[in-house]
Order: C-alpha cells, then structure tokens, then sequence
C-alpha cells in the first residue's frame, strides 16, 4: 500500500468519524436538552423565550437546522459563541494551543522520567526495587489527578511559596499543571516500558546479543528500546488525546489555567451550543491527526513496517 | 583428533533445572564433557533432551526465573566460569564462547541493520571501532560468502531469507574471535538444501579458522560429516560419549544403538527398528536407569540403580552411563581400568 | 528451544489457590485493605454516629480529632465548610462512588460482550458494522461526549452511571470479540468436537476458563478506572449531586477549603486512590496468576 492511499485511507476514516461524533452531539443537544432555559433566567417572560428561540433558530424542523449545521461546518463555521458573542473558531484558537502545549510539556516529562524508571526495573527484574517502582508507577495512575494537583499546590505554591497557585502569564505558570498531568501518562509509560522491555529481553535476538559480549544494560538501551518503541508511542498518542479531549479539564480548573479543558467544562455547564459543536469538531480531528502521527512514527521505528 | 592437544573447554557435574510451580524439572542432570583444542564435539539428542539448555548453561544465559544452574563447572582454559561474576559474564561471552543459536529467523534484532549487529561483534571482542570494524564486519559477510556484502550491510533482517540469515549469524559469531563456538543446531529450520549449503559453509571455515566447535544436532548425518567426536544426551543426561568411528561401529549404549538401528535400517532397507515407547517426562523421571522403560535389555538392576558414568575403554576415550554396556563385559573393563 | 518442551510436558500439579494468594503479598494486603473499607462503607451507620447530612456550623472546618459537641463522638477527620462530620461523608459517600463505578462497568461488560460475542460469532457485516463501531468509538471524545449527556439530562447519580457507560462497552466488546474468534477457530473446540464432546462441555471446562481470566481482571481494573471518572466528573459539578454525596463531590466542594482546612481534600483523595489501587493490584495479580503461561518459582 502506498503511502498516499494510507494517508487518504486514514483521511475517510477521520472524516466518517468527525461526522458521526458531530451529528450524535447534535442530535443529543437538540433532542433532550433545551438551551432556552439555561440563557434566560427564570423569570423569562413567554414572548422573550419564544423571541430567543427564533433567533437561535430552534424553532425550525430539526433536519433543517442539522443540514444548515453540516454545511456550514463543512467550511469551518460553526457560528458565533452564544456565551462568549463572537464566532466559536475564535475561541477555540484562543484555548486550544495553550493547553495543547500545557499538555505536550506534561508528556515530555512522562517521557524523560518513565523511561529511565521502566529501563531500570527491567534491569532489575524481580528485585525489590522493581517491586516498589511498580507500585509506585501505579500510584500514578491511580491517583486522582485533580487530587495531587490540589497537593502539589498546596505544598509547593502555598506553604513553600516557590511557585504561583494559578493563572497564567510566565513559564512558572506551566510547571506545577504540567507535572500534575504528567502523572497518569508516567505510570501508563512506565508500566508498559517495562513490560515490553522484560517480553524483549525473553527474545531469542536478545540470547545472541548476550551470547556476542553485549552488556545487560547495553542490551535494554541500545537493542530492546528500539523494539519497543512502537506500543511506547501508542500509549504516548492515547494519553495526549485523552488529556485534550477533557481529562485534563480538572486540572486546569484546579489551577485556573485558561486552556481547552476548563473551556470544555465552561461550555457545557452553560449549553453554548454552536462552541460545543466546535469543541467536538477540533478534539476528534486531533485525536485523528495524532493517530495518523502515531502510524507515521511506527514506520520510522520499525523497519518491518512500510505504508 | 588432536591427542595431545589440552583440553581447552571442560564440564563437570554441570546441572540445570527449571523450577516450576508444578514441581522442578531437571532439563541437564550431572552433564560432562570435554573438548580439546581444534576438535568437533557434537552433541546428540532428541529434542528436549536437554541439548540447549546445557549450551545456555556453559554462557550462563538461563534466566531466572525458571531455570537456575544447580552445580557443576565449566572450566574454560583453565578458569571456572561459574565463579565470575554474573555481571562480568559478558567478557567471556562472545571472546570466549560465541553461540550460533538455532532460529535465524527470530535470532537477529528486527529493528538494527545486520552489517551493524555483525560490527557490534567486532567491537566488543576485536577491540575495533568505527570504519574499521564495519570494513571487518563487511570483510565477515565476504566471509560467509554474502553476494555485494556493501549493499547487505545495510538490510534489515527481514530483507534477507532464511539461509541468509543464519550466515550472518555465523558471521557474528566468528566475529567474535571465540575460543570455543557453539553451533545449536544451525541447519534445524532451514530447508534441506540451504542445510547443505550452511553445512559446506561451515566445515569450510572450520579448515579456514581453526576453532573448537561444540557442534549441537539430532541429525546423526550431520555428526558423521562434521565431528571428531560425539556425546549422546537422553533426558538431561549425556549417556555416552565416544568418537565418531566408534560411534557408528560400535555403540555401547541401547538408547545409542537403538538410534543407530533406524538410521541403518533406512540404508538397508530392512524394517525401521524405531526405540519404543516415548521420552521421558522430566518432571517424573522413571527410577534407577532413566531409559530403562524403553529399554530393550532392561533388567532389575536397571530400575532400582542410577548406574555410573563409567569408562569402558580404559583410555578415557568412551564413556557410558549404563549398568550392562553393550558388547563389553563391565566386570572385565573395570578390571582392565585399574 | 527445548525449554518449552519440556515445559508442555510436565504434569500439572495443584497447588491451592490461598497459596498462590499468599505468595503476593501485595495482592494480599490490597484484598484485606478493600475488604475493610467496603466493611466500613456498607456497615457505615456501625463505625460512625454522625449523618452524612447533619451540620453543626459552630464546629466547621474543626481539625481531625477535635472532640465533638454535645457528647457526641470524635470528629476523627475534622469536619467540612459546614461542620459535618468528614469520616461519616467519606463512609456515605464511598456508596455512590462504588456503586457509579461497579454498576457502569456492569452496564458496559453486558453491552459490550454481547455485541463482541456477535461479532465474532456472526462474522461477516455484523463483525465489519460493530468494529468500525468500536474504532469510531475509539476515536470519539467519549469523556466530552459524557459530560455532554450529564449535562442536558441533568447531573446526578443515574444519569452519571448512563454517561459513563457510553466510554466503557469498547474494551470488553473488543476482548469478547477475541475470544470468540479464538473459540471458533480453536484446533482445541475442533478436536473436542471430533471426540464427541458436546458444545456445552467444551464451553464449561474448556473454553470458560480461558475467557474468565482476562474477563475478571478487566472487570476489576475497568471499576477502579471509573470510580476515579466518577470522582473526576463529581469534582467538576456533572456527576452526584448535593444532599447527595460521592467522594468526587467531597473534593469538588472542600478544594476552596483547601488552605483553612486541608483535611477535607486530602483525605477523601486518599481514600479514592487506596480504593482504586487495591483494585488494580488485584487485577494484576488475578491476570499474572491465571495465565497459563506464566511461571513462578
């Protein structure tokens, strides 16, 4: 298969699934939930909701207003905020870069910390402090994240002071956000590290390695590592479109970060329809984009593979 | 055979077992052997007799868990292995003992380009580097005669068939400089005629490169072509150890015999005369004689009494671990011993 | 190799499972750990005196281990913004978090090893239909599309379980779907069947226990991913709603707290990651110790 008909392949995929996601959306706002009721306070007169709903153009059949949705999202116009009165791409590229940064940063240091720790109990395999730095990665995953966020700033930005609560502004902002989100992809990478890394080492490519003079240590870093980074990247891939596609909402709301997660969670508790719409567009073709990334890089590490 | 030459690699007691949750299992039981500078050894068994996890056992490269080397010595040229250091290990191996391992299709690194994991051998026990070590690594490939060894120095192992790749393991492995080179079973996954071209291959360079070669087969076609001498593992065990001559004319051992009925019945034509029954289960191994069940000329002593590992020819040249070795009065023969 | 031969070879012998139980100890104090806790949480009214509703403003924010008023007893880890009492909410609360976990994950294994069971079953369109299903699931921003549902049907403990639910059929539909390929093309049903061995027989003593191993652990391991969604989702204001409460809920409301009165956020935290780490030892451990496979010594 040529490399053109993969990525186009993978193209009509992403397509078919943006759609899918933004019809049931659709469809899920319209039906159930009525956006009227959460604009207008309670004391909203009939002649003031029925004037609203005119305007926002509810009071047509459904199947019109979700032809007029799809053909205007097709040109990327998803309408303007109802919140925020201006037009959703705007907002979105407001929020959407600091948090996907925010969150590349988080896994940069997942990565710089877990593979060394999944190396080491490899090496060590069955000692004690295999053991320990097992349980210890999965107290990362299973920690609540808004939890140790709530602890690390406590600690780190109250008692001792070295580090600002919230906001955002310098690049002191992104630490403490980016090392509390860094927790779960560090316990996923550094478990799966270490598994492949102890599959590989039963290999028969690793008995020759040995059986030629290799050291223990050479033998994880220099022939396994390169075998195992494809399910390493895999997981890298999975975990940085959860965290964007919501999960790290709880975070920045704990920090005040104004990043996509805090806008996700904005915009649902205030029903901004045509945001949301936006929202669900932008998460699914990033998580599509950064799958179609992850296949690239596995052709890059695998020598096997070719598209 | 070289008689006077010392002997360069020498087992003793060596044992190896598995330690399941089921119980353990003995894969080398009490295993010795010796190989004298410049000679093929080979080591014959059926499959699970224990053949290559002895040959793991003398690099120390059985991983635990299972499997742990219980006792023994591996004293090679003069220095027992078993008291390195684990973490010093990777200096003999290679140098030492280099291995050739039995599936070429699975045995080289995926993801690393050959002409690199032959270098890697270069570097580590010729004390190249750099273009010089890829020059000697190309020089290797030329050696094992891979057509344009520049171009294949950078394949990846699946670019290359399987004849292919078992060269290249045979490239690495003379790369080495080992003083000792075990060969598992080299020729086992490959058609009948690459095994042809392999084998070629390696008693060319075994006049080439004078090398011990601890040569492991079930193909007792192959013992005759390659070895000087040959010892014959049953159920973790080497029962008899003799050299090749002696081997096909006169095998004292039953299980030996019985092996060398069914090849010569498929010369003669007669009827194929294969050993009854099937092998043993390591984890329950039968009393006295582990081959006593199968065992044409099985008597009472047999199932009550392990017999010894005892010299029958008086020189230290046939070895049998059997209580009535055949065509040999025992009585007599350790008469003649003393 | 001839290791695994030999391995093959051997006669299995039984060893107890206390035994095998006992030889983790990690697993083991996870198990005694979980069982303490869902003691306490169920037999809550035993172990504390307080309601999980009563407040007491004159005692808000008081430290853990402050005595409590009106003869009443200890407060043993202080008390929230509104004097009620942090033990007896984190016991109550515990109920609704264990219960959104444990039924969703009940929810998604149903749907999602029926249509993984018809997929392998049936092959063909029904396989293509429900797979591209799960791969467009896969893909979907199942976490968004959950707060979603919470927030047009209104947040709160049912509607919670109906989100989350949405997130978590793909796992066990794919794994159903594997082990019913595996089932139909197994040499091992193919041979039962040339013996004359009936389809139930084989599926009970054959097929069962290899599919139960992996069914259990993602079991467990799926409930201890979504008390922590529960958590995360209550934190957020879409999940259990007050007078009700979860341990999410807790956290949501004590975080302003945070400073005055860090009791109330660090001990439900604590309790929801206990929780949800003897979980997952547990399903390690159940996955290592089942797998046929793997050895020990």
């Amino acid at each position: 298969m040529g490399m053109g008909k993969y990525i186009l392949q993978r193209l009509a995929f992403t397509i078919l699934v943006v759609l899918v996601i933004s019809i049931l959306v659709f469809v899920l706002t319209r039906v159930v939930g009525n956006p009227v009721d959460i604009l207008l306070p309670l004391t909203a007169t009939t002649e003031q909701r029925e004037l609203l709903t005119k305007q926002l153009g509810l009071d047509r059949p459904m199947i019109q207003q979700l032809g007029d949705f799809l053909k205007s999202a097709a040109t990327l116009d998803f309408g303007d905020s109802w919140t925020q009165r201006r037009p959703s791409m705007e907002v979105i590229f407001d929020y959407l870069p600091i948090s996907a940064l925010l969150i590349l940063c988080a896994m940069a240091i997942a990565v710089l910390v877990a593979f060394p720790l999944g190396i080491i109990a490899a090496y060590k395999r069955g000692s004690l402090l295999d053991r320990f730095l097992t349980v210890l990665s999965l107290v990362g995953i299973c920690m609540p994240p808004f939890w140790i966020g709530l602890m690390l700033m406590f600690f780190f930005a109250v008692k001792l002071g070295w580090l600002p609560t919230s906001g955002i502004g310098t690049w002191k902002h992104f630490i403490l956000p980016a090392v509390t989100i860094s927790f779960r992809p560090m316990g996923n990478l550094a478990q799966i590290v270490r598994y492949e890394m102890t599959q590989q080492l039963g290999e028969m490519y690793a008995i020759t390695a040995r059986a030629k003079g290799v050291r223990e240590i050479n033998l994880l870093r220099k022939h396994a590592l390169k075998n195992i980074m494809t399910s390493s990247i895999t997981m890298i891939g999975n975990d940085y479109c959860k965290q964007l596609g919501g999960l790290s909402a709880a975070v920045e709301v704990v920090y005040g970060f104004p990043g996509f997660g805090h806008l996700i969670k904005e915009t649902i508790q205030s029903m901004d329809y045509p945001l949301l719409q936006a929202e669900v567009f932008f998460t699914a073709v990033i998580v599509c984009l950064i799958n179609l990334i992850v296949d690239i890089l596995y052709a890059a590490f695998d020598p096997r593979i070719r598209y | 055979m070289v008689e006077a030459a010392q002997d360069i690699l020498k087992v003793n007691g060596l044992s190896t077992s598995f330690l399941l949750r089921e119980g353990e299992i003995k894969a080398v039981d009490n295993v010795s052997f010796s190989l004298k500078k410049g000679e093929v050894l080979a080591l014959v068994g059926e499959s699970g007799s224990g053949k290559t996890v002895a040959c793991l056992s003398l690099l120390r490269l059985i991983r635990w868990p299972p499997g742990k080397i219980k006792s023994g010595e591996v004293i090679l040229d003069g220095q027992n292995l078993f008291d390195i250091p684990l973490k010093d290990m990777h200096k003999i191996r290679g140098l030492g003992i280099a291995m050739i391992l039995q599936e070429p299709m699975s045995s080289l690194n995926p993801s690393i380009i050959i002409g690199r994991q032959i270098q890697e051998a270069v570097e580590l026990n010729q004390g190249l580097s750099g273009e010089e070590a890829k020059k000697k690594a190309i020089e290797m490939l030329e050696l094992v005669r891979i057509p344009s060894p520049e171009k294949r120095y950078y394949n990846y192992p699946h670019q290359l068939s399987g004849g292919m790749k078992q060269r290249i393991m045979i490239a690495m492995a003379l790369s080495c400089k080992p003083k000792v080179l075990i060969a598992d079973e080299p020729t086992k996954s490959l058609d009948v005629t690459i095994q042809a071209q392999i084998l070629r291959l390696m008693q060319a360079l075994r006049n080439d490169i004078d090398t011990t070669i601890l040569f492991v087969t079930s193909d007792l076609g192959i013992v005759a072509e390659m070895a000087d001498r040959v010892a014959i593992m049953y159920a973790g065990q080497v029962i008899e150890i003799c050299d090749v001559f002696k081997l096909f004319t006169n095998p004292a051992h039953p299980y030996t015999k019985g092996i060398m009925k069914s090849i010569m019945a498929l010369k003669t034509g007669e009827r194929l005369n294969i050993i009854s029954g099937d092998p043993p289960n390591l984890m329950a191994l039968p009393t006295g004689c582990t081959f006593h069940p199968r065992c044409d000329y099985c008597q009472e002593k047999c199932r009550t009494e392990v017999p010894q590992y005892d010299d029958i020819s008086g020189e230290g040249t046939h070895m049998v671990r059997c209580h009535f070795p055949l065509g040999v009065d025992k009585t007599q023969a350790e008469g003649k011993g003393k | 190799m001839a290791k695994k031969n030999t391995i093959k070879n051997t006669a299995k012998k039984k060893v107890t499972l206390w035994k095998r139980f006992r030889n983790n100890k990690a697993a083991l104090i996870a198990c005694i750990v979980l069982i303490v806790l869902l003691t306490m949480i169920f037999a809550a009214s035993v172990f504390t005196s307080y309601n999980v509703n009563t407040s007491d403003l004159r005692a808000r924010l008081s430290p853990p281990g402050t005595p409590g008023r009106a003869g009443n007893s200890n407060h043993i880890l202080g008390t929230d913004q509104l004097g009620r009492d942090l033990f007896a909410r984190l016991l109550y609360g515990g109920r609704a978090s264990l219960r959104v976990g444990f039924t969703v994950t009940v929810i998604g294994a149903i749907i999602g090893i029926v249509l993984g069971l018809s997929a392998g079953y049936f092959g063909g369109w029904t396989d293509m239909i429900i797979m591209r299903l799960v791969d467009i699931w896969s893909s979907a921003p199942t976490l968004l599309i959950a707060m979603t549902v919470v927030m047009i049907m209104g947040p709160g403990e049912g509607n919670l379980i109906i989100a989350l639910s949405i997130a978590s059929w793909t796992l066990f539909c794919r794994m159903a779907r594997s082990q019913a390929l595996v089932m139909r093309n197994s040499p091992m049903v193919e041979s039962g069947h040339a013996i004359g061995v009936s389809t139930p027989q084989i599926m009970s003593k054959h097929v069962a226990p290899n599919i139960l191993s992996p069914l259990v652990t993602t079991f467990v391991i799926e409930t201890a991913h979504f008390i922590n969604a529960e958590a995360n989702l209550s934190f957020l204001g879409f999940g259990v709603q007050p007078p009700d409460t979860s341990w999410g809920l807790i956290l949501g409301e004590g975080r302003k707290y945070l400073v005055q009165a860090p009791w109330i956020v660090i001990y439900p935290g604590l309790v929801i990651g206990i929780t949800v780490l003897c979980l997952n030892l547990i399903g390690d451990w159940i996955r290592d110790e089942f797998d046929p496979l793997a050895v020990k010594h």
